[in-house]
């Protein structure tokens, strides 16, 4: 336990420092735990709680930045590329726009809480043309708040994290082997999952190829065209004969149609 | 939304207008004229 406890001591701060980057940059890894430790080590006066601060935002504006600055250069392209590693590409980028334009910049803040929007939302800012200030300003907010929950729970719960670092100290090697089979098993649960999915709606979806083909043939379907304002900016052009239908305008244009037709449905 | 309101054919495209364009299909773009009047031309 006392090597450990050093090795936290001396390196506490680095190794915060790295967790947190790696998963503002996206790679899922999980730093919750890690803020937990801290905050205990806070309570028992190893770490100090400003440094601590200032090592999270640091790491997580190191994570941000390029990617509202990539937003910013090459604009949408970013978003789609980002989405495009996404299981669902277009409802992905629709939801990410949905949440920056309902709350703007102070959506930021709460990114960071709503998966898959922590990764979408630098670069939408910059695709957005946010201005620096405000987006450190923000980004720095979301960062001290998304760190203080975990930090906090370890600082009035040292003493179980102590226990419970402990008994990781006294199974030694044996500990971290039964923590990577465990992370291992996960990963390969949610890769499965991912998979199936995939599967699925590739089995749902419609190609290019086979709309084209079902125009050709003449089976007249009805294109809808619902893209948000900012991604018909970004590419004003659509499929021909395309109809374009704002989100809020959907329900009273499916009035409009009869319930037989077939209907493609595009959204980025 | 449409699945709701009874529509059973409802697909989304995969790839978006994106991927309709990279296979050099037919696409239209609305540009605002002088009169403020959509027209609509093809590409």
């Amino acid at each position: 336990m006392e090597e450990l406890r050093q090795l936290l001591a001396q390196h506490g701060l680095t190794l915060v420092f790295l967790n947190v980057l790696l998963a503002q940059l996206g790679l899922p890894i999980p730093a919750m735990p890690m803020l937990v430790v801290a905050g205990a080590l806070v309570a028992e006066g190893t770490l100090h709680v400003v440094p601590l601060a200032i090592v999270v935002v640091v790491a997580s504006l190191l994570g941000d930045v390029p990617w509202y600055l990539a937003g910013k250069r090459y604009g949408y392209r970013v978003l789609r590329t980002l989405c495009r590693i996404s299981i669902e590409p277009d409802s992905c980028v629709k939801q990410t726009e949905n949440i920056f334009t309902r709350w703007g910049p102070p959506s930021l803040v709460l990114a960071k809480y709503i998966p898959g929007f922590a990764t979408m939302a630098p670069p939408l800012a910059g695709t957005m043309r946010l201005d620096f200030a405000p987006f450190i300003a923000y980004s720095a907010a979301a960062a001290v708040l998304w760190a203080a929950a975990p930090a906090t729970a370890g600082f009035f719960f040292s003493r179980e994290v102590e226990w419970l670092l402990e008994r990781i100290s006294a199974m030694g090697t044996g500990a971290l082997i039964v923590l990577a089979l465990v992370i291992a098993a996960y990963i390969a649960v949610k890769l499965v999952e991912r998979h199936l999915l995939i599967r699925f709606l590739r089995m749902v979806r419609i190609s290019v190829d086979d709309l084209r083909h079902m125009i050709d043939s003449g089976a007249h379907p009805v294109i809808l065209d619902v893209r948000s304002p900012l991604a018909r900016d970004a590419e004003p052009r659509r499929i021909a004969g395309a109809v374009t239908v704002g989100a809020d305008e959907l329900e009273a244009f499916a009035g409009r149609i009869a319930p037989d037709r077939d209907v493609v449905i595009y959204c980025s | 939304m449409l699945m709701d309101k009874g529509f059973r054919r409802v697909r989304p495209l995969e790839g978006g207008v994106e991927a309709w364009i990279a296979a050099g299909y037919e696409v239209t773009s609305s540009i605002i004229s002088r009169e403020g009047n959509d027209d609509e031309r093809s590409v």
